[in-house]
């Protein structure tokens, strides 16, 4: 009951290509408590992904352990409660809108009778009731990423690990994905979110998480993170300038 | 779709061309074209096939049910399935069952116009079922195909010898004479086939007497 | 839920693909230009009933096994696998039911064909629907299909959808038509490497079993109801198996 939402304790992901082993991440600890908004941020393959692919069990732990309120990734119950929203937003383009969302109803366990109330209710969470009877293959890259972030929403899961909801976007579509995070966040739910777009974060984020190489550079509220930096962004690369000389 | 639109062609190329009833099989002919050198192996396969429908359904070759089978269990119980699952029995079509069999041979000269055997088998088996005129018909195509060939006249001269058109079989056996050859281990046999029906068909003349 | 849920899936992509068109409509054809087909033999109705249920055993395999095959392989390089994995089901539940939904997806492409048989055959008068040996095979065909996708998404878990649909054709085609010859060779082997074939014989899937089509060509009547029951089981053994190996080797499999 009292465990956190979203816990890694020593997390390590090896990745092995060939005879080639590439440690994704490296001993990593944190937690997201109930009811927070976390911004998990980092340059490009300091391991976010691998961490979310761990806590989703996508791929084994070589390492350490990871849980989704209290129990371990590896359980499915684990994902009971739950929503992912991927980065790349491929869904089966030869089903509408609605199918995709019945479907993602149906496998999440939701009774028949209660599926068609809940397509609705995350369609309209996104905007996007209008659009249940066109074709998934129709949907610009914009439209896609509200729908990856309706089937996420769908089954009204307690924990959302989003990631980079953003991308795609335009600043309108942008503006109701930070007021739809606030929104969830104030209804109870835990929001773990990965994003390259800074000001996004500092925007929503009630805490940070910064991770490069792998392991975890620093962790704390939006304030203690920017620190004495102008901004987040600027902390971000005031944080990896020790790991990048060739910073200015 | 690049499978559908194949044999989507051959399909079509089968339809378009002549049919057979009407048409002599000409050597450039748009499925035979379209099989290639695979033509002739697919005329004669055709060919055994009608050979299986007359032993309905039996291959004349061993079926994987006929071999004895190793002493495990499960191997007996594989070869016991087997023989379940294809007609073992021999047996022989008869009556009005054997037309079953005619389908194949015109699906063998279509293929191969040069198929001798069904050419001669195919005369016979449409003549035996009742289907005379079919059976003339038949002959007379192979003869367009394969002109050199004394066979298909002997052939053809027996189906107008049991016409009782008479005239025709002497022209037809003595073709046959003159280009009868000594082609195989059946040669001898034809030839005494040819004199002998040679001989019977000008004894039914009127105005000819058997030398 | 989850299992038929993601077979329902199976079934929805195969009916909006053109393929499943293509073919029917190529079977259409062929049913009815085997009506029209005049060979000299009016009244034979064996030539037609075997060359149309022949192109349709092929045509359901030939749908079949691409379709098997890509199940899984599609998903994981389209990363749309996330989507149903993030979900509280097990690995083997999704396994299960892409297997599932490309048995279905196969029997509902196979069945719409068959139709086209059973009409062609009424209109030449070449069979009757009280025949239990027709029926007998279309049921012994749809535990073939069966079969053959839990086949196809196992080697598909390991291998790309190409090899996948290769090696399940070269199995479907060396031992629904090469049991024969695979035998006579074996018999002529030196004592342990004929011991070693007999072993990998019977180890194969033996799709020979559920091919009684020359039976229902040329009346030869029902198998006995021992051998259809035993020829379900021993699909229905293989299938099991088939699926059960290709979900433990998909749990291990990193998305």
């Amino acid at each position: 009951m009292n465990a956190p939402a979203i816990e890694a304790k020593g997390l390590t992901v090896e990745y092995k290509t060939g005879r080639i082993r590439k440690l994704a991440v490296d001993r990593l600890t944190f937690h997201v408590e109930r009811g927070e908004i976390v911004g998990f941020i980092g340059p490009n393959g300091a391991g976010k992904t691998s961490t979310i692919k761990a806590l989703l069990d996508f791929t084994p732990v070589s390492g350490g352990m990871c849980s989704i309120a209290g129990i371990p990734s590896r359980d499915p119950k684990s994902r009971k409660n739950l929503g992912y929203m991927p980065e790349i937003s491929y869904y089966p383009k030869y089903l509408t809108f609605s199918e995709f969302l019945h479907v993602c109803a149906a496998v999440s366990g939701i009774p028949a009778r209660l599926r068609p109330e809940a397509v609705m209710r995350a369609a309209k969470l996104v905007a996007m009731e209008g659009h249940l009877r066109s074709k998934l293959a129709g949907f610009s890259k914009g439209m896609l990423q509200q729908a990856g972030c309706a089937q996420a929403l769908v089954h009204d899961p307690e924990i959302l690990i989003l990631d980079e909801p953003m991308s795609g976007l335009d600043p309108v579509a942008r503006m109701r994905m930070r007021h739809l995070l606030s929104e969830l966040r104030d209804d109870g739910k835990t929001i773990l979110f990965s994003s390259h777009e800074l000001s996004e974060i500092e925007m929503v984020a009630d805490r940070i998480l910064l991770m490069n190489k792998g392991q975890l550079l620093s962790e704390g509220s939006i304030s203690e993170v920017v620190g004495q930096s102008d901004n987040l962004e600027q902390a971000f690369l005031r944080l990896l300038e020790e790991e990048l000389p060739w910073a200015a | 779709m690049a499978i559908c639109a194949a044999v989507t062609a051959l399909l079509l190329s089968t339809i378009l061309v002549p049919k057979l009833r009407s048409a002599t099989p000409q050597a450039d002919d748009i499925l035979v074209q379209a099989l290639g050198g695979t033509a002739g192996l697919a005329a004669d396969q055709a060919y055994r096939e009608a050979d299986v429908y007359f032993h309905g359904g039996n291959a004349v070759r061993r079926r994987p049910g006929d071999r004895p089978a190793h002493d495990l269990p499960l191997a007996k119980w594989i070869a016991r399935m087997q023989g379940e699952a294809a007609p073992r029995t021999h047996r022989h079509l008869g009556g009005v069952e054997e037309k079953e069999i005619l389908p194949w041979f015109a699906v063998a000269v279509r293929l191969n116009p040069h198929h001798i055997e069904a050419w001669s088998t195919g005369s016979y088996w449409y003549f035996r079922t009742g289907n005379r005129e079919r059976a003339l018909r038949f002959a007379s195509d192979g003869i367009k195909s394969n002109p050199g060939n004394y066979r298909l006249y002997l052939d053809r001269g027996i189906v107008f010898y049991h016409l009782r058109k008479w005239d025709d079989s002497v022209r037809d056996l003595e073709s046959a004479r003159r280009l009868w050859k000594n082609l195989n281990e059946d040669s001898p046999y034809d030839l005494r086939a040819i004199e002998g029906y040679l001989s019977y068909a000008k004894s039914h003349r009127p105005s000819v007497t058997a030398r | 839920m989850g299992s038929l849920a993601i077979a329902r899936l199976s079934v929805v992509e195969t009916l909006r693909r053109k393929e499943f068109y293509v073919v029917l409509v190529l079977v259409l054809g062929l049913a009815g230009w085997m009506l029209m087909l005049n060979l000299g033999s009016s009244g034979a109705g064996r030539f037609a009933k075997d060359i149309v249920m022949q192109a349709i055993w092929l045509a359901s395999f030939a749908l079949a096994v691409p379709l098997a095959a890509r199940q899984i392989s599609s998903d994981v390089e389209q990363k749309t696998v996330y989507v149903l994995m993030s979900r509280p089901i097990h690995r083997w539940h999704y396994v299960v039911g892409r297997a599932l939904g490309a048995s279905a997806a196969s029997i509902v492409c196979f069945a719409s064909m068959f139709a086209v048989l059973v009409i062609m055959l009424l209109a030449k008068g070449a069979g009757s629907i009280a025949d239990m040996g027709l029926w007998q095979a279309f049921i012994l065909q749809i535990a073939a299909l069966v079969m053959l996708c839990s086949l196809a998404v196992c080697i598909s878990v390991v291998a790309t959808p190409g090899g996948a649909v290769t090696f399940s054709l070269i199995l479907l085609l060396v031992t629904r038509y090469g049991s024969a010859s695979i035998l006579s060779r074996i018999e002529h082997m030196p004592a342990v490497a004929r011991e070693t074939a007999w072993a990998v014989y019977i180890a194969l899937p033996h799709f020979e079993f559920f091919n009684i089509s020359q039976r229902v060509v040329h009346g030869w009547g029902a198998l006995p109801a021992d051998m259809f029951l035993q020829s379900l089981v021993y699909g229905f053994v293989c299938s099991v198996f088939f699926t059960t190996l290709a979900a433990v080797i998909f749990r291990k499999r990193w998305l």
